[in-house]
């Protein structure tokens, strides 16, 4: 019955019209229900789509990557929830929609700022397109100029004090410049010299006038712009002022040479009179100008300007808070893809990293306080500095330097042949210690060596709990070895200075191998510093290898880090010279090599207790792995070869400072995270991928196709 | 339900004894494996299958028409749709059977894929996120491509043209959305209408998913557009009854 029921329904529902309809009168009954039917179910997908869109993209998803990268990290919902003030984050990307890469990159940075401002009522988050919202423009230039008042009364008074000298000045050269052609004129029997000197300075007169005249409408342009550029123009006049000034000095020299000339041949009453009054007419002008330049010079750069010409690049978030306003720029917000190269168009060029530039903006606004990473050197800079006799701005590590002031470390050289007081930076919570081994000798810049009682300050920090980063170096005739390394010591560890750790490698066709100082890895042990790091390269250059004690000295924990890799290929050549050169051979009498469960260690991560509190340290094997020329060497093609090394280091850092809940690995980053060398397996297991399974799947197309035909 | 799942099995069932089914996935796997293991599984490559997730969008194109041009246009040249339109089940779960069975068919075609998990795991330490959302895009992506493929079964009898005419849509959802959006005016008739072609794109839902991001406004546009052809199937098998 129940079959029955259900057949006579689903015939009824399928049943065909009416028997005796035509085509035409069936189009007619049924068409128009069918494509109002299309038309609604059309309208219902297409709204759904666009609405969703519109209404709440951005504001439900997921983000699945380890890191975030596309969301908040619980580091930056933390600091925003924290936020002391109040803070208004403007996105000034210009898009349009002609432009759909400029639609998404604003639309990227926009979900950003918009998560700012969904996790914390203290930000306020808007979005000016400065190419078409006129109004967003005034409203933001008319903040600006309200917040910056005060630093803008100074510059301001000058230019109206110039206003009143330029108009003066305007009126006196064209005036003065027709007095002495008359006067040239006039002294008939005047020596051809004399008349010259009168017409030229005329001459200068009439161009400095025409001069002023340019100058001034320099001037009101840059002080009449919607963001004033005061320093620029207060610049320009003073360059002015002073081609001048220094001619309206000169000139009473020159008219005493004229006068003695007018003794041999008398000159007319207005001549004499000319050229006797030479100091009332020009000096009352140089003394304004004088004044002028005292005035002004004091006039430090005006943070406006900054912003102005931060803000006319274009493509930026601008963040202010009661006391502060800053520019996040395009470069930090969009940084260029090491991975981006010709062979890979689809790569991107460049990669967002958005959060980490707004998130450490913000720190730097909100929290003054932050720890301060001391590089302890020995007669050369590490970070800043450099000796431009020497060919160099910064010191060895400046660039590293640069990455750990992003992640809100205060950073400074602590220069030992300079000062033993250990440097104490302003809102420095906490101070760590980096060993940077000293610098070979210089003949050219004599200095006494570096001996351990001249980095006893430092040492005796250590000793008292202060955190480190120990950097060893292999000694020989270039490098007179590390005065710190009692240091090591302290934690248990030996470093091999007499030794330093190789890799064999192929170098030609011909299957040659030479054995180079150069360890790179992309294996590290497990901790919290490596875990993030996994699988990014990590170059060793040049380093000696670290003997972890079998047992630690009472109240130290190692834990290697990194570990020489065990091989016939690597192992640590005590001939440190023969090795530097790239020509170690192995010796097994000699030379160390790692061993499972006995590693040679490149990096250490060690932990002593002093008085009750725990200090950490973590030592490497070699210094030149963390200066910029290893951490952050690119190929011809811009990509960065070793993201690991600056990671490790940044890291390492952070973990001595005790903020492990910050130790990541930048998004930049992460996305370089590379697969290993396969070895000779490479094609084998390329063909494999690509065949493999297609021919599994064919083969058992072809059993069935037989089977059936069975 | 039970008569859909029945119907399914029958539709996947059909599929295993069908060679156009080991042709179709023989030729994903090649194109994919090819792609994959000479672009993305290099040493030193990036460990992440991003770049293979874009170009699966792409292959799957021309191989999601392969899988569903028989469905519905097969049955209707061998006038075997005509027996299951008078069997006991209504328009819509002999679609839905029809689409379940294809889609059904498409995730075991892209199961051996996992093998690419496998390698970078061996050779990398790749984010697994990102895969996962990469697949759960890839199945969605697929849903929509199958929809598409069975909508152009339903308006015809012959295979060859079903399969060009999902050709023809899925290249224009797919490749040519994002093209015809930079010709287009930004407005016309105060339509925003390069915003609509924009919005519409495959590429701009799907890109997302293959980096990490899953976000429910993708999932929406998918869903979407997926049950829109799946009505608009139904509505040509119903047509066949008063046309």
């Amino acid at each position: 019955m129940a079959l029955e029921k259900h057949t006579n329904s689903a015939v009824s529902e399928k049943s065909p019209p009416a028997p005796g309809m035509t085509q035409r009168q069936r189009w007619w009954k049924f068409g128009p229900n069918v494509l109002v039917a299309i038309a609604l179910a059309t309208v219902i997908a297409f709204l759904g789509v666009w609405l969703s869109g519109t209404l709440i993209r951005g504001r439900a998803r997921s983000d699945w990557t380890k890191t975030g990268r596309f969301s908040l990290s619980p580091r930056t919902k933390a600091l925003v929830a924290d936020l002391p003030c109040d803070v208004r984050i403007t996105n000034l990307y210009i898009h349009s929609p002609d432009n759909p890469q400029s639609e998404e990159m604003f639309r990227r940075v926009q979900d950003l700022v918009s998560q700012y401002g969904a996790a914390s009522s203290k930000v306020t988050v808007e979005e000016v397109n400065p190419a078409v919202d006129a109004g967003g423009v005034e409203g933001l230039v008319k903040r600006l100029r309200e917040r910056y008042a005060g630093e803008l009364e100074k510059p301001k008074a000058l230019i109206e004090d110039y206003g009143k000298i330029q108009k003066d000045l305007g009126a006196f050269l064209p005036a003065e410049a027709k007095r002495l052609t008359q006067a040239a004129a006039a002294w008939k029997d005047a020596p051809p010299d004399a008349t010259n000197a009168l017409r030229m300075v005329a001459q200068r007169w009439t161009q400095f006038a025409a001069v002023g005249q340019f100058v001034e409408a320099d001037v009101t342009s840059q002080t009449e712009q919607a963001l004033p550029a005061y320093s620029t123009a207060v610049a320009r006049i003073k360059e002015y002022f002073k081609q001048v000034g220094d001619n309206f000095a000169a000139v009473p020299e020159l008219y005493g040479q004229l006068q003695d000339a007018a003794k041999k041949a008398p000159a007319p009453e207005e001549v004499n009179a000319l050229l006797a009054g030479a100091k009332t007419t020009y000096e009352p002008f140089t003394k304004q100008f004088a004044e002028f330049d005292k005035k002004s010079a004091d006039l430090k750069e005006l943070e406006l300007d900054d912003i102005r010409r931060d803000i006319s690049q274009g493509d930026c978030i601008l963040l202010e808070s009661p006391t502060q306003i800053k520019v996040v720029g395009l470069e930090d917000v969009w940084v260029r893809n090491p991975q981006a190269d010709e062979q890979h168009p689809d790569v991107p060029e460049r990669l967002f990293a958005g959060e980490s530039a707004v998130s450490s903006t913000l720190l730097s606004m909100c929290k003054p306080d932050k720890p301060a990473v001391l590089f302890v050197t020995f007669g050369a800079p590490a970070t800043m500095g450099g000796n431009p006799m020497m060919g160099g701005g910064g010191g060895a590590f400046a660039q590293m330097a640069a990455r750990l002031r992003k992640a809100n470390f205060i950073v400074e050289d602590w220069d030992l042949a300079r000062s033993p007081e250990m440097p104490k930076p302003e809102h420095a919570t906490k101070t760590i210690l980096v060993f940077v081994p000293p610098p070979p000798p210089n003949m050219q810049m004599p200095v006494p060596p570096a001996t351990p009682e001249m980095f006893k300050p430092a040492i005796d920090a250590v000793k008292a709990g202060t955190p480190a980063i120990l950097l060893a170096d292999p000694a020989g005739m270039m490098s007179p070895g590390i005065p710190y390394a009692e240091l090591f010591e302290l934690f248990g560890i030996t470093p091999k200075t007499n030794a330093i750790c190789v890799h064999k490698v192929v170098v030609d066709a011909m299957g040659n191998e030479k054995a180079v100082p150069q360890i790179e890895v992309t294996a590290y042990e497990s901790s919290t510093i490596t875990e993030p790091v996994k699988g990014l390269p990590t170059m060793f250059l040049a380093a000696s290898p670290l003997v972890v004690a079998k047992e630690s000295p009472a109240g130290v924990t190692d834990q290697v880090l990194i570990a020489l890799p065990v091989g016939a290929d690597y192992w640590a050549d005590t001939n440190v010279m023969m090795a530097g050169r790239g020509e170690a051979k192995f010796d097994a009498s000699e030379d160390l090599v790692s061993k499972k469960g006995e590693p040679l260690a490149l990096g250490v991560a060690a932990t002593r207790t002093v008085k009750d509190a725990e200090q950490k340290a973590v030592l490497f094997g070699g210094a030149r792995f963390a200066e910029d020329r290893v951490a952050f060497y690119r190929d011809m093609l811009g990509r960065d070869m070793f993201p690991g090394n600056a990671e490790l280091f940044v890291n390492s850092i952070l973990w001595v400072a005790g903020s492990e809940h910050l130790i990541t690995v930048s998004p930049e980053t992460l996305q370089a995270r590379r697969l290993g060398d396969m070895g000779q397996w490479v094609l084998p297991i390329q063909l494999a991928v690509a065949g493999g399974p297609t021919l599994l799947v064919a083969i058992i197309g072809i059993i069935v196709y037989f089977w059936r035909r069975r | 339900m039970s008569k859909v799942l029945l119907l399914t099995r029958r539709e996947v069932s059909s599929f295993f004894v069908s060679p156009i089914a080991y042709v179709a996935t023989a030729l994903f796997l090649v194109i994919a494996g090819f792609f994959f293991a000479f672009g993305d599984f290099r040493p030193g490559a990036p460990a992440a299958m991003r770049a293979i997730f874009e170009v699966m969008m792409i292959i799957l194109v021309f191989i999601i028409p392969i899988l569903t041009m028989r469905s519905l246009a097969e049955e209707r040249r061998s006038g075997t749709l005509e027996s299951l339109l008078t069997a006991p089940v209504t328009d819509t779960q002999v679609v839905l059977a029809k689409f379940l069975g294809c889609w059904l068919m498409y995730l075991f075609m892209l199961a051996p894929t996992l093998l690419y998990v496998i390698l970078l795991a061996a050779y990398g330490h790749p984010e697994y996120g990102p895969i996962l959302s990469g697949y759960l895009g890839l199945a969605l992506l697929g849903g929509l491509y199958v929809a598409v493929g069975l909508l152009a079964s339903s308006l015809t009898s012959n295979q060859v043209i079903s399969a060009v005419i999902s050709f023809v849509v899925l290249i224009g959802l797919a490749l040519l959305a994002p093209w015809i959006a930079t010709v287009l005016p930004s407005e016309a008739w105060g339509i925003p209408l390069r915003g609509i072609v924009q919005r519409t794109s495959v590429r701009l839902h799907y890109a997302d998913f293959s980096q990490g991001v899953v976000d429910l406004v993708h999932i929406i546009y998918f869903v979407a557009l997926t049950l829109y052809c799946l009505f608009l199937t139904v509505k040509v098998l119903e047509s066949r009854r008063w046309r």
